[in-house]
């Protein structure tokens, strides 16, 4: 942290080499972050962690506090992510879909594939308050701040988002809940 | 909100499948754990002030990628800056104070922008009207930015002397 805050202080007191440092620090996480919000495999979500990262790198010279350099950073990039997530439902509702560029890592069980499908679907900022929370670990505090809403807001969204993943898994015919060990021992 | 109801989606559930996709999150520094020490404190204030003093002694030149300085006066606030390619000039980014003070004009084709750490990325690279291509271009999407060409205006002080410089140069 401490670390953060004195690259992006030399950062914007104009050495290059700090705003290097600074972004290779941060791009790890804003990357992810992004990819997670717009729906990491598509195009859409690769030009979108790019596009966030320049945001940051152009926003640099309005950062007043050095200190909070990531919680602003996560910011940019979220609001690049919501943008760019709000665009591709538009496409999404004219059946125009993005083309996936590669599926990273697929996983071996269905479930997690039906859950990361049915996550994708849900509204952009639903999506972003659980990769936040759950993914940034950022407090629920962090996230509304982020998000620009209250914290309750945060909280109903995080449980919208489970009531809508769990029908959608029904739909889809996967059981919703995770097999306790108690059940994985009789299987 | 109970996470253990039966045909429930978990918040753990939902962790997991994220983790899944995109690994590992960065890890977290606690706040209690980021908690400066007296002498963390004071170091931090001996770099912001050698800092400090350094970019005031520095005025406004700034040491751009690939080593070549260029005068800041016109280019805005001290940050490392874009750098795009095309047709073998290399152009820098220029943030305006109003998107209207440019026009765009015809596309001239594929440039190459990166620098500063970030990725390199192809660009649609547009003329702007009433400028020499030479000097400076522009993007579509970013009608409040302008890529000048290194050796041109740089002496520039304000953005009103760099447009009026790139209106009469080329």
């Amino acid at each position: 942290m401490l670390r953060l805050a004195a690259l992006a202080q030399q950062a914007i007191a104009g050495d290059p080499a700090a705003v290097d440092e600074l972004l290779r620090e941060l791009r790890p996480e804003i990357v992810r972050t992004v990819r997670l919000i717009v729906g990491s495999g598509s195009w859409a979500a690769e030009d979108a962690a790019q596009d966030a990262l320049l945001d940051v790198m152009r926003g640099l010279g309005r950062l007043r506090e050095p200190a909070a350099v990531r919680g602003w950073a996560i910011q940019v990039a979220v609001t690049r992510a919501l943008k760019v997530s709000r665009r591709e439902r538009r496409l999404m509702s004219l059946r125009v879909q993005a083309d996936a560029y590669e599926s990273p890592a697929p996983p071996a069980d269905t479930r997690a594939a039906a859950l990361k499908s049915a996550f994708d679907t849900l509204p952009p900022r639903m999506r972003a308050a659980a990769v936040l929370r759950l993914y940034t670990g950022l407090s629920e505090q962090e996230t509304a701040s982020v998000l620009g809403c209250t914290v309750g807001t945060v909280k109903s969204q995080l449980h919208d988002a489970r009531e809508r993943l769990a029908e959608a898994l029904r739909a889809e015919g996967v059981v919703p809940q995770t097999a306790s060990p108690a059940e994985d021992a009789l299987l | 909100m109970s996470q253990d109801e039966p045909d429930e989606i978990s918040l753990d559930d939902i962790e997991r499948m994220l983790r899944t996709y995109e690994g590992e999150p960065t890890p977290r520094v606690r706040p209690a754990q980021a908690r400066a020490s007296r002498i963390d404190r004071r170091a931090i204030v001996i770099i912001v002030a050698v800092a400090a003093a350094a970019a005031v002694a520095a005025s406004v030149v700034l040491v751009l990628e690939h080593g070549s300085t260029h005068s800041d006066a016109a280019l805005g606030p001290a940050v490392c800056r874009l750098a795009l390619t095309f047709r073998g000039v290399r152009y820098l980014e220029v943030r305006l104070s109003s998107e209207t003070l440019v026009r765009q004009g015809r596309r001239l084709g594929l440039g190459s922008l990166g620098g500063c750490a970030a990725p390199r990325k192809s660009v649609e690279v547009h003329a702007l009207r009433g400028i020499d291509a030479h000097v400076a271009i522009g993007r579509r999407a970013y009608p409040g930015l302008l890529y000048l060409a290194t050796g041109h205006c740089g002496n520039a002080r304000s953005e009103r002397e760099l447009l009026a410089c790139i209106r009469r140069t080329g």
